[in-house]
């Protein structure tokens, strides 16, 4: 970048980021992910108690609301994850760029 | 030629040392810090009415709210104010950029109380740039470790307030210092405090930089009006040194001196000579800086300020515009709405659905029944016992099974209800009726809801 060609910013010694690109990937994921994970399931919460939830899963599932709860969040998450995930790695093997419009 | 795009737009940055800086803007950043870090450690410790004052009580899946209780079917109540969370977002926005970013983020505040733990520790950005450099000595040791710390303990605390607005904090703080936190809790504390370090410690601006969607669209808010940072062109260009005393002028130079203090003080590491960047938060820590060197140089201050673009470029600003106008009223309509909601809100609500076997049928001899079936949502602190009564026909009655509805705090209840109406006191047909509910214990709540009665 030409911050890094300007002389005076390189007297003081560059350091380089520990981001790399396949960090900053999975950060951009991870965190798209986890805010539409916390609407999602304050959404879902706030309709759903997970205890009815847990009353017709099958098999039973010893646990208490608050268990239910992160079960939910982390599931969500999960799935907000894969596809932000699968949206990313599909756009950075994709060869073709699509034309450029002006 | 596309990968060499990316490649270059995922270059491997510098880690940035942004130089500490005083004046006015940094006061003001200071005071929103302290102001909203205050409010987030202190509140869950403010009781109310013998409990908690903000408590979401997830277990019991009820919200406190100073003296309000709301249950989950006060949903909408919370999406209303997130309406208005977004629409002050952009009314703002449009006014006076983004200040949000600069002063009030999550990301902003906690960034820069570490990067005031960090300054605790190892100094300036300067030394710190130093210390970093050097070969691993037992003073380097010292400071990392202490930094290491401060940040963690400070993380700790900002996980243990958080899990406190969702498990009553003086009784988590009992646990903690008996050591009997209960899974979830120890999890959840971790994780929001894992979350803070990693944050605001460890990815700081690169956060704003590549993970916020809201640095991506705040520039669709944006006018020719709106208040940005921006550096004064006209009067610094051609930039340059020159030597203290000397007149500008003659030497062909603008008021730019070119030092890049504004370059050395900015948390992103951009030169807003270049103009409105979007990595750009809108601290105003480079108007600080450059208005400390103009003061030194003894040139009129705001060579960068707080400016729009039409003021830029010699045209009026006009504060009042359409999009403003109509953020403005949407928020005022919408504010005026949410308030008078709460206030006129009922902690009772009734739903009538009607069974849909049979339109009617004859019950006992002369009388014609129709069935439902109630669902009574008691949203108040307290128990209640209400009468169920029906109006809208002559002779109408109604019987409930049980007779007297008894429901707990933020309970629901169905009940089967059967309303009866004299063969032939009303012609053949559907008619509207209106059933009424009301607390023995307290008349004033009542609610009512109409239904359709059907008759041969």
């Amino acid at each position: 970048m030409d911050a890094g060609s300007d002389p005076q910013q390189r007297d003081d010694g560059p350091q380089l980021h520990e981001l790399s690109r396949r960090q900053r990937d999975l950060a951009v994921a991870g965190w798209s992910s986890f805010l539409i994970a916390a609407i999602g399931s304050m959404v879902t919460f706030a309709f759903v108690d997970p205890m009815t939830l847990v009353e017709i899963t099958e098999p039973p599932l010893p646990v208490e609301r608050m268990t239910g709860y992160a079960i939910g969040f982390f599931f969500i998450w999960l799935l907000t994850a894969a596809s932000a995930a699968l949206t990313l790695y599909l756009l950075r093997t994709s060869h073709a760029e699509p034309p450029q419009r002006d | 030629m596309a990968e060499t795009a990316q490649q270059s737009l995922y270059a491997a940055q510098e880690k940035i040392y942004p130089r500490e800086i005083d004046g006015v803007f940094a006061r003001l950043r200071i005071v929103a810090m302290v102001v909203l870090l205050g409010a987030y450690y202190l509140a869950a410790w403010i009781k109310w009415d013998g409990r908690q004052a903000l408590l979401f009580d997830l277990p019991a899946r009820k919200f406190y709210v100073l003296g309000l209780v709301l249950w989950p079917q006060d949903f909408f109540f919370l999406s209303w104010l997130l309406i208005i969370a977004a629409l002050s977002l952009f009314f703002f926005t449009a006014l006076a950029g983004r200040i949000w970013c600069g002063y009030a983020c999550p990301q902003t505040v906690w960034t820069e109380a570490f990067l005031w733990m960090e300054y605790l520790v190892e100094g300036k950005g300067a030394a710190r740039r130093k210390l970093d450099a050097s070969p691993w000595s037992a003073n380097k040791v010292w400071r990392k470790s202490a930094k290491q710390a401060l940040w963690i303990a400070f993380s700790l605390w900002t996980g243990f307030t958080f899990v406190g607005y969702f498990t009553p904090i003086r009784q988590l703080g009992a646990e903690v210092v008996s050591l009997s936190l209960g899974g979830w809790e120890t999890f959840w504390i971790l994780f929001y405090g894992f979350a803070t370090y990693g944050n605001a410690g460890f990815m700081r601006e690169q956060v704003c930089k590549y993970m916020c969607p809201y640095a991506r669209f705040q520039s669709a808010m944006f006018d020719k009006d709106t208040l940005i940072v921006s550096y004064d062109q006209r009067r610094g260009e051609p930039r340059g040194s020159r030597a203290r005393g000397s007149d500008p002028r003659a030497q062909k130079l603008g008021d730019c001196i070119d030092c890049r203090m504004c370059v050395q003080v900015c948390p992103t590491g951009i030169d807003i000579r270049k103009g409105l960047q979007y990595e750009c938060i809108a601290c105003a820590a480079c108007i600080d800086a450059c208005d400390g060197v103009m003061d030194k140089m003894q040139y009129p201050r705001g060579l960068i300020r707080y400016s729009t673009q039409h003021a830029m470029d010699g045209h009026k600003t006009d504060v009042i515009r359409p999009r403003i106008v109509v953020y403005a009223t949407l928020l005022t309509l919408l504010c005026g709405g949410f308030i008078t909601a709460l206030v006129l809100r009922k902690p009772i609500d009734l739903d009538v659905i009607r069974d849909r076997n049979a339109l009617f049928r004859e019950s006992r001899p002369g009388y014609i029944e129709n069935v439902y079936t109630l669902r009574v949502i008691n949203k108040d602190n307290q128990r209640h016992v209400y009468d169920v009564k029906a109006d809208g026909l002559p002779t109408l009655t109604v019987e409930t099974d049980p007779a007297e509805v008894e429901v707990g705090p933020g309970e629901v209840r169905s009940i089967a209800a059967r309303a009866l109406v004299e063969d032939g006191a009303a012609p053949g047909g559907g008619h509207t009726i209106t059933f009424r509910l009301t607390a023995q214990d307290a008349p004033a709540l009542t609610v009512t809801k109409n239904a359709r009665l059907f008759t041969p």
